[in-house]
């Protein structure tokens, strides 16, 4: 028998067979069996999000206020407020002269009947006007948006229209407004400047006539489908059906000059709607919204403390290593357990990075810091109300009012502009795993069976017990000084992984860690580049797969011996092994 | 008997003493939290400004019109107020006006909120949710039931 003979053929597989094996195993990912595909893209968009949150530098230029239970109890109002109360609301936030001001709270039927005194006119009465010569703030309600398979025009091959566009239809962007008018109360319609649903803006009064020294009315839309966790910034294709953070921009940046206003500004030529429709084509595509770790130290003064995780410093930065060490702690933390379920806030991060202040600190907060925080701002207003759900999931804070969100969207437009970070396309994306997947299967050969190519087996198998080993260290460093959860059993089972990887495939755990930091590198320099967080976790499982069945055409089929000789435990486990009996067979 | 009736005497002079005491401090409890500290202030130069416009309001909070600020009466102090709404009632133009605490800078820095609670939720929270019940809602009664 020639049981113990290396096969030469084998060891010679050729280059196209290793090829088909990669491959196969990405096509299974591509499948989605058993939804692993998808479950492992979700898992490793989150944790680089998550990871790379603290190196997140807010603009501080959006600030949300909100309306909350606690906010209701404090004036004795009830839910919703009246429009008296709402129109006192919005002229006390206007007496900060923001730049712009979004209403996330939705006008669609009459608070009380017809004759009761709180009239819709009451919201919008009080509103206060701007010296002569100023510019007035911006003023957005929103609107639920119309389906644009029903309302807009066909694109020219003949399909229906959807919410979310990767790239512009065919035929070009449309000027449709997509608002579903019904939305809003029909005494509010003409004031909020909204036309019937599916007309053009240019055939439509935009809004009834207002003093110029008034805030300047108008919608961002609401509601929306088939973007899965994107945020959509204009939808159904058209250039005026803006989401809240892209009306905001626009409006925000037609008062104030911000380095990244410019990506609004015409490159030239073509007369005002082919500028206005290059401008747009610009913020078809659909944002993945970054969030940061840290809040705003402007929101200070509003919190008690130990209510939020740390905060940027006063002038809105934060020391580096501050930074890659929240970086770390979620990495290594987040590896094992979902870091928004813990109690402690420098690990939950509770608080976003844009400042978050409560409806009542209009009235009675200290007027600077209040001044700090709106003045020249683009301002959200929102509600966060028991039993009215209006949630949205982060993958950094856990589940947040919605107006956050939109409130975020804002931000990374402030500060990425036109570079926002956004899905690849969708063929960029499959070549670059098929590029990584077949370079692996050409370099099979020199990663299994060259082992001295790099570095020695011993070397290697004692990194891979030290990276085991500095993980466990870290675990239970966090564990003495933690005031929440503790991890002391996660590092018993650190331990316990890193001797059973020890005695049976020494090297391998310095071979994936390796593999696992470049992936997830790579990821992370890609968010740099405003690339889309590429599925790194399915990836390194292809790897993975790929590499432990090439193993059996590429390597001698002899029985391995056990402790594997490069074990750094192997003296210690002989020895003990040698007094069992089941195991002596197989000791050295 | 005699120390029984002491000890009574004495429990009913601590029972005494605790209500008068008790007295004030629910009172305090209940009474608003703004008003009586800002009632007879005088309005400050702040609000008198000669650019600033004031809006007035009804005792219902409806915006019924702007004015200039100069129009606040020199000798104004605060003669009422509305906890709920923010209002407080001074002379303008020789009238009582409601107009907005914050339009002639009346604030109470104690009142500032301060957040104790981050408004976010584990991702695993759940929430009920309801609309609540009308107060007309009838409940269906089974085909079978034959009331009562």
């Amino acid at each position: 028998m020639a049981e113990a003979q290396p096969q030469p053929a084998r060891a010679h597989l050729a280059w196209w067979a290793r090829v088909i094996v990669a491959l196969a195993f990405m096509s299974l990912l591509g499948v989605d069996v058993l939804k692993v595909g998808s479950a492992s893209s979700q898992r490793s968009e989150d944790g680089v999000l998550r990871i790379a949150s603290p190196s997140y530098v807010a603009s501080r230029e959006v600030t949300v206020v909100l309306i909350d239970d606690a906010y209701l109890g404090k004036v004795g109002a009830g839910w919703p407020l009246s429009y008296r109360e709402q129109g006192l609301l919005l002229r006390r936030l206007l007496s900060y002269e923001p730049a712009a001001v979004f209403v996330d709270l939705l006008y669609r039927h009459r608070h009380a009947r017809e004759g009761d005194g709180d009239e819709p006119a009451d919201l919008l009465s009080p509103l206060p006007e701007v010296d002569e010569g100023a510019r007035p703030p911006a003023l957005l309600f929103a609107a639920l948006s119309a389906d644009p398979a029903r309302t807009a025009s066909p694109p020219a091959d003949g399909g229906a229209r959807s919410f979310c566009y990767h790239a512009v239809p065919e035929g070009g962007l449309t000027n449709d407004r997509l608002i579903d008018e019904a939305s809003i109360e029909k005494s509010l319609r003409m004031p909020f400047g909204v036309s019937r649903p599916g007309a053009k803006a240019s055939d439509e009064p935009v809004a009834a006539p207002r003093p110029a020294s008034a805030p300047q009315l108008g919608v961002g839309l609401i509601g929306w489908s088939g973007c899965g966790g994107d945020y959509p910034l204009l939808l159904g294709g058209s250039s005026e059906a803006a989401t809240p953070a892209f009306a905001m921009f626009r409006a925000y940046c037609a008062r104030r000059d911000s380095p990244r206003c410019a990506d609004l500004a015409a490159d030239g030529g073509n007369g005002p709607a082919a500028a206005s429709s290059a401008i747009a084509a610009r913020f078809i595509d659909p944002m993945i919204v970054r969030w940061g770790a840290f809040p705003s130290s402007l929101q200070s003064p509003f919190y008690a403390a130990g209510v939020c995780q740390r905060a940027t410093d006063d002038d809105g930065r934060v020391a580096a290593w501050r930074r890659w060490w929240r970086s770390l702690r979620q990495l290594a933390l987040g590896a094992i357990f979902d870091m928004r379920l813990a109690s402690e806030p420098e690990l939950s991060l509770p608080c976003p990075a844009v400042p978050v202040i409560r409806a009542d600190a209009l009235l009675d907060g200290d007027p600077a810091a209040l001044r700090s925080l709106l003045a020249g701002k683009a301002v959200f207003l929102g509600a966060n109300v028991s039993g009215i759900p209006d949630w949205v999931t982060s993958p950094v804070h856990g589940r947040i009012p919605g107006v956050v969100l939109h409130a975020m969207a804002l931000d990374n437009l402030l500060v990425d502009g036109r570079s926002y970070l956004r899905r690849l396309p969708d063929v960029v994306d499959k070549l670059i795993k098929a590029t990584i997947v077949v370079a692996i299967a050409l370099g099979a050969p020199a990663l299994l069976t060259r082992k001295r190519l790099l570095l020695p087996d011993g070397f290697k198998a004692a990194l891979g017990f030290a990276l085991w080993g500095v993980y466990a260290l870290f675990l239970i460093s966090e564990s003495l000084v933690a005031s929440g959860r503790t991890y002391w059993y996660e590092a018993l089972a650190v331990i316990g992984v890193a001797i059973a990887f020890d005695l049976i495939k020494p090297t391998e755990t310095f071979r994936y860690a390796l593999l696992l930091t470049v992936m997830a590198a790579m990821a992370l320099v890609g968010l740099r580049f405003g690339w889309s967080p590429w599925n790194w976790i399915g990836l390194l499982l292809v790897m993975a797969a790929t590499l432990e069945t090439l193993k059996s055409f590429l390597k001698p089929t002899t029985p391995k011996p056990f402790p594997h000789p490069a074990s750094l435990l192997a003296p210690v486990a002989a020895r003990l092994f040698r007094s069992l009996p089941l195991l002596r067979r197989s000791a050295p | 008997m005699k120390r029984n009736v002491s000890l009574a005497v004495a429990a009913a002079v601590v029972l005494a003493v605790g209500s008068f005491t008790a007295a004030p401090a629910a009172h305090a409890a209940d009474a608003p939290r703004t008003c009586a500290k800002a009632l007879k202030k005088p309005v400050g130069a702040a609000g008198k400004s000669a650019r600033k416009k004031i809006g007035l309001f009804d005792a219902s909070g409806k915006f019924l019109e702007t004015v200039p600020a100069s129009d606040i009466d020199a000798d104004a102090v605060v003669e009422d107020c509305k906890e709920d709404l923010g209002l407080v009632q001074i002379k303008v133009s020789g009238k009582l006006q409601w107009v907005d605490r914050l339009d002639v800078d009346i604030r109470l820095p104690e009142n500032a909120p301060c957040v104790v609670e981050s408004n976010r939720q584990r991702p695993d929270h759940v929430e009920p949710v309801s609309s609540g019940a009308g107060e007309h809602c009838e409940p269906t009664k089974p085909e079978n039931s034959r009331g009562g």
